[in-house]
C-alpha cells in the first residue's frame, strides 16, 4: 500500500488531490495543516498541527509513509510582536529544512515539493519564456519575496543532493486559478476594488486548480529528478482578464497604485494587493512549461483561459 | 493592407502570443501610418526581391532618427512591399517596455524585449526578427556622427548561427535627418541615467524623404565560434550600402553632406 502525506491539506488544491488519490485503491493518506479541514474524506487521516519537528516527526514514525506531497509554505504567524521579519523566515526556512531532513531519515521514495513561478520576479527585461535554468530574481527589489526564492533553493539543493535515493519533482506553477484557491492573484483578479494599470498591461499564464491537481497526480509517476516550470501555451494580457471578470474595473495610472495599496492596508484588508505584486502587474512573468510536457506526454491542460476565468466568475 | 492583414491574421490567429502582439491594434496603427509613411517621408523599398517567400530572416540595420522610427518604417515596408508579408519582430531595447504607455503599445504591435532568448524564441516559432547590432548609441547620434555606423553587438550573428537563419542586412538612408540638429550630451545623459536626451531646435519629425535598401541574404557559419569575422564583415557591408544610398539620395533642405 502507497503511503501519501500531504502537507497543507485544508487548502483547496490539497482537497482536490485528496479526493481524486483517495477513489483509489491502495493509497493511504495522512495529512497535516495548522488550520482545520473544513472536508473530510474517507481513508485520510488529517492531523490539524502546527508545523515543527515534532509534529513531523510524530507522523513519519507513526504512518511511515513513502511519498510526500508538500503543498503548504510553511510559515510561521508572527504572533508575537518582538519577533522581526528575519527571525520568522528563519524558522520557516529551518522547519522547512527539518521536514526535508525527515523525509530522508524515514526513506522516502518520492517527494513532490510545490514552489511558484514568482520566484523568477516580475522584471522588465523578462524573456517571454522563462525557463527552468533562468536565474531566481524575485527577491531583488522586494525582500517579502526572499522567503520564497530561499525555499526553492533548499528544495533543488536537496533534491539533487539526494537524487540517488529519492525521486523529487519541484513544481514552479503559473497562476493557479479556481474556485476552491484562495490565493492572492484570484483576489485581485475577483476583486471590483482591485484596479488595473491604464499604463502597462503585463501577460498572464493561468492553470486551472483541477488541471494543476490531475498534474501533480501524474507527477506521481516516476518521472525524472527535477525542477519542472508549469503553464499551458497562453498569454493572457491582464486587462483581457479584469474585461471578462470586471467589467467596471478600476484603471488608474500605475504610479498611484503604491499609494493605494498602503492605504487598503492600513484600512480593508490587509493582504488585498501586497507591494510586490505591483510589478507583476506591470511586467510579464511567463514561464516556457515544455520541460515539463515532455516529461508527462500523455498529459495535456483541459481548461484553456476563458473556461478558467468562466469558471472563477461563475 | 486588409489583404496582407487577413494574411497575417490566419497566420497568427492559432495562439496566443507570448510577447503580446494583439493585430487588431496594429492594423489601426498602420491605418494612420500608411499616409505618413507614403506621403510625408515618402518611403522607397529598393531590394526586396533578396527576401524570399516562407522563409524566416534575422534583419540587421543601422538604428538611425533619434525616436526609432526606422524600425516602424522597415516593419511596414516588410508588410506593404511583399507579396507575402513578413511580420518582423522588432528587438527593442530593455529601457522600453518601463515607459508608461509606449512599452504595452510597442508589444501590442509586435516590439520584444532585446534578449537572446526571446529572439532565439521568435526564430523558433518560425517568425523574423530585426536587430539593431549598434543599440542606442546607434539612434543617439549627435548631427556630426550622422551614418557613421557604431559599434555592433556579437549577439545577432550568435542567434543566427544557432539558429542557422540567413541575415539580411538593411540600410536605412534619409531617416537621420528627420531631426536634423541634433546634439547628444554623453555626460549629462549619464548623469540624469537616461539613455537619450536629443538637444535640438527642431522637435517635430521633419519630412525627410527615406529609402530602405535590402541587401543580400548573409548567412553565417553555424560551426563557427569566433564571429567576429562575419560582424566586420555585415558592418562593411551595411556601411557600403549606407554610403551608395546616400550618393542616390533625393534631395531635401536639410540633406546631410558625407564627409
Amino acid at each position: 500500500m502507497k503511503k501519501i502525506l500531504i502537507t497543507g491539506c485544508s487548502g483547496g488544491l490539497a482537497q482536490l488531490c485528496i479526493k481524486s488519490l483517495s477513489k483509489k485503491q491502495n493509497i493511504k493518506i495522512i495529512g497535516i495543516d495548522p488550520r482545520l479541514s473544513e472536508y473530510q474524506h474517507i481513508n485520510v487521516t488529517y492531523y490539524k498541527k502546527k508545523y515543527s519537528r515534532n509534529s513531523f516527526e510524530e507522523i513519519f514514525s507513526k504512518h511511515k509513509p513513502d511519498t510526500i506531497i508538500h503543498l503548504s509554505r510553511i510559515g510561521h504567524k508572527n504572533t508575537n510582536p518582538i519577533f522581526k521579519k528575519e527571525k520568522l523566515l528563519d524558522l520557516d526556512l529551518i522547519t522547512t529544512k527539518q521536514f526535508l531532513d525527515l523525509a530522508l531519515q524515514y526513506n522516502i521514495k518520492k517527494a513532490i515539493l510545490m514552489s511558484s513561478f514568482h520566484v523568477y520576479g516580475a522584471l522588465s527585461d523578462n524573456p517571454s519564456m522563462l525557463t527552468e535554468d533562468s536565474p531566481l530574481k524575485a527577491s531583488i527589489k522586494h525582500s517579502q519575496l526572499r522567503e520564497i526564492v530561499e525555499i526553492d533553493y533548499n528544495f533543488t539543493n536537496w533534491a539533487w543532493k539526494n537524487q540517488k535515493q529519492i525521486n523529487t519533482t519541484v513544481l514552479r506553477p503559473c497562476n493557479i486559478i479556481g474556485k476552491n484557491i484562495n490565493n492572492t492573484i484570484s483576489q485581485y483578479f475577483k476583486s471590483a476594488i482591485a484596479p488595473v494599470f491604464v499604463d502597462f498591461n503585463p501577460l498572464f499564464q493561468l492553470v486551472h486548480e483541477k488541471d494543476m491537481s490531475n498534474l501533480i497526480i501524474s507527477c506521481l509517476s516516476d518521472i525524472a529528478t527535477g525542477v519542472y516550470n508549469v503553464a499551458p501555451y497562453e498569454f493572457i494580457p491582464l486587462k483581457t482578464i479584469k474585461k471578462l471578470l470586471n467589467p467596471k474595473h478600476l484603471s488608474i495610472p500605475s504610479f498611484s497604485l503604491s499609494i493605494i495599496t498602503k492605504i487598503l492596508s492600513l484600512t480593508l484588508k490587509p493582504n488585498t494587493l501586497p507591494d510586490y505584486l505591483i510589478d507583476y502587474l506591470k511586467f510579464s512573468s511567463t514561464i516556457d512549461g515544455s520541460l515539463l510536457q515532455k516529461q508527462l506526454p500523455k498529459f495535456s491542460f483541459k481548461y484553456n483561459w476563458k473556461e478558467i476565468l468562466e469558471d472563477l466568475k461563475n | 493592407m486588409k489583404k496582407k492583414f487577413s494574411i497575417l491574421h490566419k497566420q497568427f490567429s492559432k495562439h496566443t502570443d507570448p510577447w503580446g502582439l494583439d493585430l487588431s491594434i496594429l492594423e489601426t496603427a498602420y491605418k494612420y501610418l500608411l499616409p505618413i509613411y507614403n506621403n510625408y517621408f515618402k518611403v522607397r523599398c529598393f531590394g526586396i526581391n533578396n527576401i524570399k517567400p516562407n522563409q524566416k530572416y534575422l534583419f540587421v540595420s543601422n538604428h538611425s532618427g533619434q525616436i526609432a522610427l526606422d524600425g516602424v518604417f522597415i516593419s511596414m515596408a516588410l508588410v506593404k512591399e511583399l507579396k507575402k508579408p513578413i511580420l518582423v519582430r522588432s528587438l527593442v531595447d530593455r529601457f522600453v517596455p518601463e515607459i508608461p504607455w509606449i512599452g504595452q503599445w510597442m508589444n501590442s504591435v509586435g516590439a520584444v524585449v532585446g534578449n537572446r532568448n526571446n529572439c532565439l524564441d521568435i526564430l523558433k516559432r518560425n517568425q523574423s526578427a530585426l536587430i539593431f547590432p549598434e543599440g542606442t548609441k546607434g539612434l543617439a547620434k549627435s548631427s556630426t556622427d550622422y551614418y557613421q555606423l557604431k559599434n555592433f553587438t556579437q549577439g545577432f550573428a550568435k542567434i543566427a548561427s544557432i539558429s542557422k537563419v540567413k541575415i539580411i542586412p538593411v540600410a536605412l538612408v534619409g531617416a537621420e535627418e528627420i531631426f536634423p540638429f541634433v546634439y547628444q550630451n554623453k555626460s549629462l545623459n549619464k548623469f540624469l541615467n537616461i539613455p537619450t536626451l536629443p538637444i535640438s531646435p527642431f522637435y517635430l519629425p521633419l519630412p525627410s524623404p527615406v529609402d530602405i535598401y535590402f541587401g543580400k541574404a548573409y548567412t553565417v557559419d553555424s560551426l563557427k565560434i569566433n564571429l567576429n569575422k562575419d560582424v566586420k564583415n555585415l558592418k562593411n557591408i551595411i556601411q557600403s550600402m549606407i554610403n551608395k544610398g546616400l550618393k542616390k539620395r533625393r534631395s531635401f533642405y536639410f540633406t546631410y553632406k558625407q564627409k
